[in-house]
């Protein structure tokens, strides 16, 4: 347990300066297009009082008021980088011990006990960082509707504290739904390491056709699954729900232990 | 614990940054309904069996069900019970039932509590399955098919009305214009019989009351030229029919049959008010009731649910933030039986009205 915790440890080591690098660039960025927009806005305000020489009240009734849920539109655009920039993250975290210049990762394939603990490390990692990624964006957004607040001025501002609908989907205003999210995260990072290792296991050519047939098997699962139970035409919708579930749940398993077998037997120094 | 210093740092800002946002939705306002009533008795059955299904559409989705008497019954989802939500008419029925159900030649229909679902496969046979929510049983019927009903295509058979032991169907033709049959299913002798209704028209019959022999339906054929299609509505008694002229909104609102079988009720909705029209089937003569209802239309909308059942208008409307104004009127004495406010102490504008529902 403490070697797991150290090498967990190690792995955000190895990465922090990026993390807290990538966190403050998205915070910054999503922070100063709310302030831009403020500002945007009551330039537009003012350029329309001058130019049509009505007053503000008017002005403000043909522009319309500034709310937050606008204020923060581009918001969902920075948590797409975001999401690609952890899909990138996934691949880099193992790829990095072998393209490093010390390649690193025969010391920890030399480490003594089982290797299970170099995935998890890494896995854990992983989790640590979506975790913070999910708070963190929702710390930004509170932040940034305080900032909102104090910088526009009071008729400028139009109702409540509101998100976009983007920003709805992944906050739901429901703890379940975070901890869903969290599963479907890692289950997208576990297969990305799956495939990682089939690559580094096999090399080149062969690597490459264990991936396409790993990406291929995960599609007819899918396909196949829906063209089966429509086809059937016997179950129920719950019971469909029921079905998927169990397949999700399998294949997630499925994609922890092969990446760990093929970390036992195929990956070697 | 330096040895874990970045592990710690991550777990920390993870519970800290997770907490706030738990803490967040805890500080959301949820609706707290109430009901006031201003006249009538709460617990009557007509009013005791209906509830208000109000949504709140604020950042939190939170759907309400709200009992005349004061009941609140609250329900959250989140992803994974979204996914395993039936539609309502197949709450607790049996996995077979709402097996059958589904099938794509079925139709069903709802009537006090019970759910009829029928069709028919190949035409020879008509299979009838029905859920007693009350009873929490499933009652299965085969019949062969009626001849006439064996000539048609591919037959549609739709439930229609549950009159005593009779169930009332009508089946048409889905490929060609056929005429739509009409039969009576004897449900404690497992009898079908066929109900002649002598206008009969090559478009479709829709059935708006039956009552032992009194069935009052309307035809409905497009006239070539013209915009709308042609409505004529018809009293039989099951030998002979006759049609019923100068009812001219039979069709544009809800119109129904009274429960003892002798008038037409006929009801339109207006911004703030109701209109309904006594017709006396023996006499031929029309009485005109109206009543005005408060409402209020303004950027949240309207928010107004209006529903005429068993001799009863319910109408559900909007007055004010988080304000509903629930009537339930005697069509026929125009009396209102029950009068009642749901009130959201917290008068959240989110909270919208999305239907009255009768269990």
């Amino acid at each position: 347990m403490k070697q797991y915790l150290m090498l967990t440890n190690e792995e955000l080591k190895r990465s922090w300066k990026m993390i807290v690098a990538v966190i403050l660039a998205m915070a910054s960025i999503e922070i100063l297009t709310v302030v831009g927009r403020v500002i945007y806005q009551e330039r537009q305000v003012r350029n329309y009082m001058s130019d049509a020489k009505v007053t503000e009240s008017e002005a403000l009734r043909s522009f319309g008021k500034l709310s937050f849920e606008q204020a923060s539109s581009y918001f969902s655009y920075v948590i797409m980088i975001g999401i690609v920039l952890v899909i990138l993250y996934a691949i880099q975290i193992w790829y990095r011990d072998w393209f490093g210049e010390s390649k690193y990762i025969y010391r920890l394939l030399l480490l003594p006990g089982g290797r299970a603990k170099i995935f998890f490390a890494k896995w854990t990692s992983l989790a640590l960082v979506i975790i913070s990624f999910i708070g963190l964006q929702w710390a930004v957004i509170q932040l940034s509707y305080a900032i909102f607040n104090w910088l526009i001025k009071n008729n400028y501002r139009a109702s409540s504290f509101d998100i976009s609908m983007t920003l709805k989907q992944l906050y739901t205003m429901n703890v379940v739904d975070v901890l869903i999210l969290l599963i479907l995260s890692l289950f997208v990072v576990s297969f990305l390491f799956m495939l990682v290792l089939l690559e580094r296991s096999y090399r080149k050519a062969k690597g490459l056709l264990f991936i396409v047939l790993e990406v291929i098997a995960l599609l007819v699962i899918m396909m196949g699954g829906m063209y089966v139970i429509e086809t059937l035409d016997i179950f129920l919708s719950q019971e469909i729900s029921g079905i998927m579930l169990a397949i999700f749940v399998l294949y997630f398993a499925y994609t922890i232990w092969k990446s760990l077998r093929l970390l036992k037997w195929k990956i070697s120094v | 614990m330096r040895k874990f210093k970045f592990v710690l740092i991550l777990a920390v800002v993870s519970f800290l940054t997770l907490g706030i946002y738990a803490l967040f939705i805890r500080s959301i306002d949820e609706s707290d309904f109430i009901v006031e009533t201003v006249q009538g008795d709460p617990k009557q059955p007509a009013v005791r069996s209906v509830q208000a299904e109000l949504y709140d559409e604020g950042l939190k989705k939170v759907d309400y069900n709200v009992a005349l008497d004061g009941r609140v019954e609250k329900a959250k989802d989140n992803w994974i019970s979204g996914m395993f939500e039936g539609p309502y008419n197949e709450n607790g029925a049996p996995a077979d039932f709402r097996r059958f159900i589904r099938s794509d030649y079925v139709l069903t229909f709802e009537q006090q509590g019970t759910t009829y679902a029928m069709g028919t496969k190949d035409n020879n046979k008509w299979e009838l399955q029905y859920w007693e929510k009350g009873k929490q049983r499933v009652v299965k019927k085969i019949f062969p098919a009626p001849p006439e009903a064996r000539k048609l295509g591919e037959t549609q058979l739709s439930p229609d009305k549950r009159f005593g032991n009779s169930l009332y169907v009508l089946a048409q033709d889905i490929q060609n214009d056929s005429e739509t049959l009409l039969y009576k299913i004897d449900l404690k002798n497992d009898t079908i019989q066929k109900i002649n209704l002598p206008v009969i028209s090559k478009g479709e019959i829709i059935i708006l009351g039956i009552h032992n022999e009194t069935i009052v339906y309307y035809t409905t054929e497009i006239v070539e030229g013209a915009d709308d299609e042609k409505q004529t509505l018809y009293l039989s008694d099951g030998e002979k029919s006759q049609r019923l002229k100068g009812l001219k909104s039979f069709g544009d609102g809800e119109t129904k049959l009274s429960t003892d079988g002798t008038k037409l009720i006929m009801l339109e909705c207006e911004p703030k008010k109701l209109n309904w029209t006594i017709y006396d089937l023996a006499s031929k003569k029309s009485i005109k009731h109206k009543i005005s209802i408060p409402s209020v239309t303004d950027e949240s909308g309207s928010g107004e649910y209006t529903e005429l059942k068993d001799d009863l208008i319910y109408t559900a409307n909007r007055t004010g933030d988080g304000v509903f104004n629930v009537l339930v009127i005697d069509a026929l004495s125009e009396r209102v039986i029950y009068e009642g406010n749901i009130k959201d102490k917290l008068k959240r504008t989110e909270t919208t009205l999305n239907s009255l529902v009768y269990n």
